[in-house]
């Protein structure tokens, strides 16, 4: 025999599964009979509607609040639970913007370290062998037959704008991952190390390139092209000043021209020869003059 | 060579915090029970903000908020040697959160009934003797502004058990049964307790200025 419910027992149920409705703790059966009794009990929806709103607003208004990070802290400290120095330091990569500026910061460092280690030394003039400065000359030497050459070797041009353009470098500001890459500046304002860096690899260029015309010359010589040969060995001794065989390279020159017939030309820069290094001048003078 | 080791310290950093942050509540506090000091720093910082927050909620000021804070998470640290994989975690941890907050939240009343019955020297009467009935909307309600302050203030009028089970239910998502084994009331209890909170909350919010707000709008 089953036991009615009285209406006050059956109140009672219901506002407990109202809760349990609210809170979506029904099994399917128990929520699919429960919204059955809704519909026949308009208090009962009523009073749903009115929880409802209640929890939409404490969910609204009564915000969650944050531990303030000091109170972290603090008890961590009291626990003795304090981060070892790795872990703090491990702690700074977790964020992205900094890990990067790090990863930049050390490939610009190495970069650089590897950079100056690769670089070939510049050479020098050898004070020994320097007998005297090559413009010290009443007059510079001829060398006219260079001009036709000169437009067609024309040396590569240095762009500084073709360097990446590091804003806060110049500015002295802190890099950010945002200034890589920047187009923003017109004019690319290069530290000074980086300008350091181009003059360097400047002179490596043309010390290159000197040598190129230098052993461009001795291989035409060894063809039997001589007037070429002396012209590239002109072009090496002109364009390269600093160039630390220019004045084996000039008396290469001037043996060219004594080789192509040129006596003229030959004679007038064995002169020229004869004032920077009177040695060299001299063993060319008994190669062609008796 | 810098480059390959700070990108190996990072992914190894990274990886093993992921790793210890992918653990349950009940495989890092038994971490810590054998010695893993990090594991207590992130259950600490996994389940801070809800343990402050059921707090402040629940005592309402927050310099009282901090102090027991830090009790709490004293006492659990203390505590951990005694602690058994039997159920939840957060189900011990509230237990110690709310055991905290019932003890502070009576300490205070004593101290304010204490403060009431002083009697004042000249007219001889108590500070309660002076307080209005509350058949009259309290200036505090009627001057409240904001939704919230309302409802703070409807909390404050709960008894300290219904608005436990409020906080836990609605606030901190515990089902009616893990805030009767919190507690330690019946299942039964917590709903009818939770159905007083409720029905106390709308009687406060149908004094104020909001009352619109919860009725029907259909």
């Amino acid at each position: 025999m089953s036991k009615e419910s009285t209406p006050n027992e059956k109140d009672q149920k219901n506002q407990e599964a109202l809760l349990d409705y609210i809170y979506s703790e029904m099994s399917l059966n128990e929520e699919a009979s429960f919204k059955q009794e809704l519909e026949t009990n308009p208090a009962l929806k009523s009073e749903l509607k009115t929880y409802l709103h209640l929890r939409n607003l404490s969910q609204q208004h009564l915000p969650e609040q944050k531990v303030p990070p000091r109170l972290t802290k603090s008890l961590l400290a009291e626990l003795g639970l304090r981060r070892p120095w790795y872990e703090a330091f491990a702690k700074t990569f977790m964020r992205p913007a900094l890990a990067g500026a790090c990863v930049l910061a050390i490939a610009i460092t190495v970069g650089y370290q590897f950079r100056n280690q690769g670089v070939v030394e510049i050479a020098q003039p050898n004070p020994k062998t320097m007998e005297s400065p090559l413009n010290s000359f009443d007059s510079e030497p001829d060398l006219s037959d260079l001009v036709p050459t000169a437009v067609a070797s024309r040396e590569p041009e240095w762009r500084v704008s073709r360097q990446p353009k590091l804003r806060g470098f110049a500015s002295r500001q802190p890099i950010t991952l945002a200034s890589v890459g920047s187009s923003v500046e017109s004019q690319p304002r290069m530290p000074f190390q980086v300008n350091d860096d181009i003059g360097q690899l400047k002179q490596e260029s043309d010390l290159a390139l000197a040598h190129f015309y230098y052993t461009q010359g001795l291989r035409l010589r060894a063809m039997g092209e001589h007037e070429d040969a002396a012209r590239h060995f002109g072009l090496a001794v002109k364009k390269y000043p600093t160039y630390e065989l220019k004045y084996q390279v000039f008396a290469q020159r001037v043996d060219s021209l004594f080789a192509a017939e040129k006596y003229e030309q030959a004679q007038k820069e064995l002169a020229w020869l004869g004032h920077v290094s009177p040695s060299l001048a001299e063993s060319v003078k008994q190669r062609w003059i008796q | 060579m810098t480059l390959t080791l700070t990108t190996t310290f990072y992914n190894i950093s990274l990886f093993s915090n992921m790793a210890e942050s992918k653990q349950s509540d009940e495989a890092l506090m038994l971490a810590f029970q054998s010695g893993n000091h990090r594991a207590f720093e992130i259950l600490i910082r996994r389940h801070q903000n809800g343990v402050y927050n059921f707090i402040y909620r629940f005592l309402g000021n927050p310099q009282t908020t901090e102090e027991v804070f830090q009790e709490v998470f004293i006492k659990i640290h203390r505590a951990a040697e005694k602690y058994l994989p039997n159920g939840k975690f957060t189900t011990w941890l509230y237990t110690i959160v709310r055991n905290q907050c019932v003890d502070t939240f009576r300490r205070q009343k004593l101290r304010e009934t204490l403060s009431l019955d002083a009697r004042n020297e000249v007219t001889d009467a108590s500070l309660g003797d002076m307080i209005a009935g509350d058949e009259t909307p309290p200036d505090e309600l009627a001057s409240a502004n904001e939704i919230e302050d309302i409802l703070n203030y409807a909390l404050d009028q709960l008894n300290p058990e219904q608005k436990e089970v409020f906080l836990m239910r609605e606030k901190r998502g515990f089902k009616f049964e893990e805030i009767a084994n919190i507690t330690g009331a019946s299942v039964n209890t917590v709903k009818s307790r939770m159905r007083y909170a409720l029905e106390g909350l709308r009687k406060i919010l149908k004094q104020s200025k909001y009352r619109e707000l919860l009725e029907e709008r259909d």
